[in-house]
């Protein structure tokens, strides 16, 4: 790239490459052996430059017409892309369509698995109350004792001293009499 | 964008709903059963009988114990009595508020007795005690029972038509259903009576049966660690 740039380019080039075009023209001046040394760096850097120049010379493609071939390449190959998106566009809506219809699928079928497990839930723990309730009823008949026999009379003693059929049904309260008849 | 923003939030406000309404419909399930077949047997006690249906079946109670009236009253007695029975359902009307006080009494009595009988039955099952006389008389006791509360229940009835009937119009009806309350109040008081008595000569001595026979086990419980001991 550089072998083909001519003096008179080289001032145009110069806020680019602001290091680069003394030493290529150093061996026709003077053609010691002792730039050389310099000389076999010199490829590297230009390399090492390209390599991070490309990149940069492909946005800027459209602005500056002056650049070399190289930076031309790329504007076809950014155009290509471009006319091959129409073409992908019809699948990429349709998955765009379908996208939705599968998040509603799978917000139902986690609701109906919430519902399902909600409902589980609730009738385990319904069962579970209802055997606590009946291991407590069991766990409360103790065993009989005599006291507890004794007890059982006298209360049955007492309740039944409360009652007084003699009065509570006394037959003459619907005697003639009574009822002034 | 919006949309997905759209559906993530309605999703989210509909999933809480999924979660609790199944569990609200299973448990509203057996409130609203009971409330409905709480309704329906209260419409079926006290809305079902309109005014006319009640004077239709007190007609019917009166004709019927007219038939069975065996002494036919005279003419003399008929006066006697439209002249003087509105004094006599007064007295009627205060023995029925007696009759209700009795009733209320009675059943926390008679619920209390086999409450207590029951529980004492269930103890002495835990202890392994031979309970199957006692079953027995329970179960003749709560016969007893039911028995004393239909025939009261019959007798109020019956001391309601006296209190409520035209009895200026009807005094031979007025007599017959003043002789059936007089032959209720003594089925009542002889259900009561019998049911003290079974309770006193029945039930009682099986209690001390039984007893006897837990004293004669705690004995043997007692003795036995001391024999124990004694080897050792």
């Amino acid at each position: 790239m550089e072998d083909n740039q001519t003096p008179s380019e080289q001032p145009k080039a110069t806020p680019v490459m602001d290091v680069q075009p003394p030493r290529p023209q150093a061996p026709v001046s003077e053609p010691t052996s002792a730039p050389i040394v310099p000389d076999s760096s010199a490829p590297s850097e230009v390399s090492s430059e390209q390599v991070v120049e490309a990149p940069a010379e492909e946005a800027p493609a459209t602005e500056n017409d002056n650049v070399t071939d190289s930076a031309d390449a790329p504007a076809p190959a950014t155009a290509e892309p471009a006319a091959a998106t129409p073409l992908v566009a019809t699948p990429a809506a349709h998955q765009a369509h379908k996208a939705p219809v599968m998040a509603i699928v799978t917000a139902l079928i986690v609701a109906i698995a919430l519902a399902v497990v909600a409902v589980y839930a609730y009738m385990a723990q319904q069962n579970k109350d209802d055997k606590s309730t009946t291991t407590t009823t069991q766990q409360t008949t103790s065993k009989a004792t005599v006291q507890d026999v004794d007890g059982t009379t006298k209360a049955i003693d007492q309740s039944l001293n409360q009652v007084n059929d003699s009065t509570d049904f006394d037959t003459n309260s619907l005697s003639d009499s009574s009822l002034s008849l | 964008m919006k949309s997905r923003i759209k559906i993530a939030l309605s999703t989210g406000l509909l999933m809480p709903l999924f979660v609790v309404a199944p569990v609200l419909a299973v448990d509203g399930t057996d409130t609203t059963q009971t409330t409905t077949n709480t309704t329906t047997t209260e419409q079926t006690t006290d809305d079902k009988k309109t005014d006319a249906q009640k004077q239709a079946e007190l007609i019917a109670r009166l004709e019927k114990r007219k038939a069975e009236l065996k002494t036919k009253l005279t003419a003399v007695e008929q006066k006697r009595l439209q002249t003087k029975c509105k004094g006599g359902q007064g007295s009627v009307k205060s023995l029925q508020a007696k009759i209700n006080g009795t009733e209320t009494s009675r059943n926390q009595v008679y619920t209390n007795l086999l409450d207590r009988l029951n529980n004492l039955q269930s103890k002495l099952d835990a202890k392994g005690a031979n309970t199957a006389e006692l079953k027995t008389e329970i179960t003749t006791l709560q016969t007893k029972i039911a028995a004393f509360k239909t025939d009261l229940a019959t007798y109020k009835q019956t001391v309601s038509d006296l209190a409520i009937m035209d009895c200026v119009a009807d005094p031979t009806g007025f007599k017959a259903t003043l002789e059936d309350a007089r032959t209720q109040l003594k089925t009542v008081r002889d259900d009561g009576v019998a049911i003290k008595t079974y309770v006193n000569d029945t039930i009682k001595p099986t209690l001390t049966k039984i007893r006897a026979t837990l004293d004669t086990t705690k004995t043997e419980e007692s003795t036995k660690p001391t024999t124990t001991t004694g080897n050792n």
